[in-house]
């Protein structure tokens, strides 16, 4: 190893991956080795109490059970209904942020606000759903209907909004920072009317990255935690399932199998949301 | 149209932190906004024994940048200088903690490390583990900056040790993206609840469990109070990540 030259010509200096070691060691065992070690208690593989030698046993009894399938469809559901309503939203908002940028115009207390949300934990939104649509919520006091809303269905799905608001708007602003003004320009001059601009012009051009934004930010929102064990007396998520598995009586294999579903899901929806993307992507240049 | 949208965004953010300021200052929410008339009492209530609880979030918090930025900047700049199918794969590695949701690392690490937690020091390398990947994308890019190695080599050859080159050169011109990853990593390992679930020290809770406490046993109003307390401590760092953010595309146009 000491006999390599450096490749940047800087004689007898230490080889550069040592400067990597510390934080390599620190991911190496305490994120990867655990995520193993999660992963073989889900096999049966683990020491007591989650041993019991290689088995399927705890996936096939977590996916036959009807509660952790109702947690696991309305996980899909609100996460999967919270972004793509976020990021319907969201394309108009970094639209109209990318012209006022372009214009020189302010915008930065927005642009604060609007940020604001990726600070709070997800039990402060929570907290926020039962402040506003709580029994005795804010807005309930305007209409009857608002009070308890925050422990329903659609009261968990504005919260999880709330939740993916800027994880969905930071990424899509630099992507519609990149957008070339002067084709949508040159299209509106051509005669194209603005509609058929943003449906011809804008959105192909936006559409890969908001695909790839939404990947990740499903991700995040099905592995949310904070937010749905606030509303937890309300419909019940999968990750309220992998705590309740340890909380209420250690059972290790259990949680772990379904903290492993839950992974797989995030995963999925990560890998899905750059693969669709790059597809995507490759139709809009030909 | 798109500035209606922005505008409505911006009310639909606004409107919770506005209604928790009301709840926090009204005697009696359940009879309205300032219901039994507006007071400061629930703040005078909520400051004493949540501000010791609000010292150690700053103190994990500050620990886990100074981490971040020991042991994730020498990492940032091997991965920006030295890109090999290595350094990809350091990349994924890292970036376990984005793919895997934070409640099944928090089960995963009590499950590897239980004798760690109750010093709070799993607390901290959880923390740690979690931001590391925010860092490194802050941090990656500024490194591996044309402009910035050019000059550095200039440095380096008319006789600059690398101490002088990294003071002089690397850290400021790295400015925006370490203020990106310091605020960013700050405010991430202050409000964190899904990976410290499991791992946070029982006996002494940080800033977020203490909130998610008082939201199942206390009063509203008291909640609402803790809750604003902890927006106020919070809100300068975000007030920083945006003005980061805003610096950054400047930079690289």
């Amino acid at each position: 190893m000491s006999l390599r030259a450096p490749a940047r010509g800087r004689a007898a200096a230490p080889p550069a991956w040592l400067a990597a070691l510390p934080a390599l060691a620190v991911v190496g065992l305490f994120s990867a080795y655990p995520v193993a070690v999660m992963a073989a208690n889900s096999l049966g593989l683990g020491r007591p109490p989650a041993d019991g030698g290689p088995t399927l046993e705890h996936y096939s009894r977590a996916l036959g059970s009807a509660a952790v399938r109702d947690a696991l469809l309305n996980s899909v559901l609100i996460a999967g209904g919270a972004v793509l309503f976020t990021l319907l939203v969201a394309v108009p908002v970094v639209l109209r942020q990318a012209r006022d940028d372009r214009a020189g115009r302010g915008g930065a207390a927005a642009d604060a606000l609007l940020t604001l949300p990726i600070a709070l934990p997800g039990i402060i939104i929570g907290f926020f759903a039962i402040i506003l649509t709580g029994r005795t919520g804010l807005l309930g006091l305007a209409w009857d209907g608002f009070s308890g809303l925050a422990y329903t269905f659609t009261g968990l799905l504005v919260a999880y909004v709330y939740f993916c608001l800027p994880r969905v708007l930071g990424p899509l602003r630099g992507a519609a920072a990149t957008l070339d003004p002067a084709l949508a320009e040159s299209a509106r001059t051509l005669g194209a009317s603005r509609a058929r601009v943003f449906r011809t012009v804008t959105l192909p051009l936006l559409l890969p990255a908001a695909i790839e934004t939404g990947g990740t930010a499903l991700a995040v929102a099905l592995g949310g935690y904070g937010t749905v064990a606030t509303l937890s007396e309300g419909v019940r998520l999968l990750p309220l399932n992998v705590a309740n598995e340890l909380t209420t009586g250690y059972r290790v294999a259990a949680s772990s199998t379904l903290a492993v579903v839950l992974a797989a899901m995030a995963v999925l929806a990560l890998v899905l949301g750059r693969a669709l993307a790059r597809l995507v992507r490759r139709a809009v240049a030909a | 149209m798109t500035r209606v949208v922005t505008y409505l965004t911006c009310v639909f953010v606004a409107v919770p932190i506005l209604a928790t300021l009301v709840a926090a200052t009204s005697a009696d929410f359940s009879q309205g906004p300032w219901g039994g008339g507006p007071t400061l009492d629930w703040f005078a209530y909520a400051w004493p024994p949540l501000a010791p609880v609000i010292g150690r979030s700053l103190a994990v918090a500050v620990l886990v940048v100074v981490l971040n930025l020991l042991v994730g900047g020498p990492l940032a700049w091997w991965v920006a200088r030295h890109p090999s199918p290595l350094t990809r794969l350091t990349g994924h590695l890292v970036n376990v903690p984005l793919a895997v949701p934070g409640i099944a690392l928090s089960v995963a690490l009590v499950g590897a490390y239980p004798m760690l937690r109750p010093s709070g020091l799993l607390l901290v390398l959880g923390h740690l583990v979690f931001t590391l990947p925010f860092t490194l994308a802050a941090l990656v890019p500024a490194l591996a900056d044309d402009e910035l190695r050019t000059n550095e080599s200039v440095a380096r050859s008319l006789g600059a040790g690398p101490a002088r080159v990294l003071g002089t050169l690397t850290v400021p011109s790295c400015a925006v993206a370490l203020a990106q990853a310091v605020t960013m990593v700050f405010a991430l390992s202050f409000g964190e609840f899904n990976i410290s679930f499991f791992i946070n020290p029982p006996a002494t809770p940080t800033a977020p469990f203490a909130l998610f406490d008082s939201y199942s046993t206390q009063r509203l109003e008291l909640a609402s109070a803790q809750s604003a307390i902890f927006i106020a401590f919070v809100a300068p760092v975000l007030t920083a990540i945006a003005w980061a953010r805003r610096r950054a595309p400047r930079r690289n146009p």
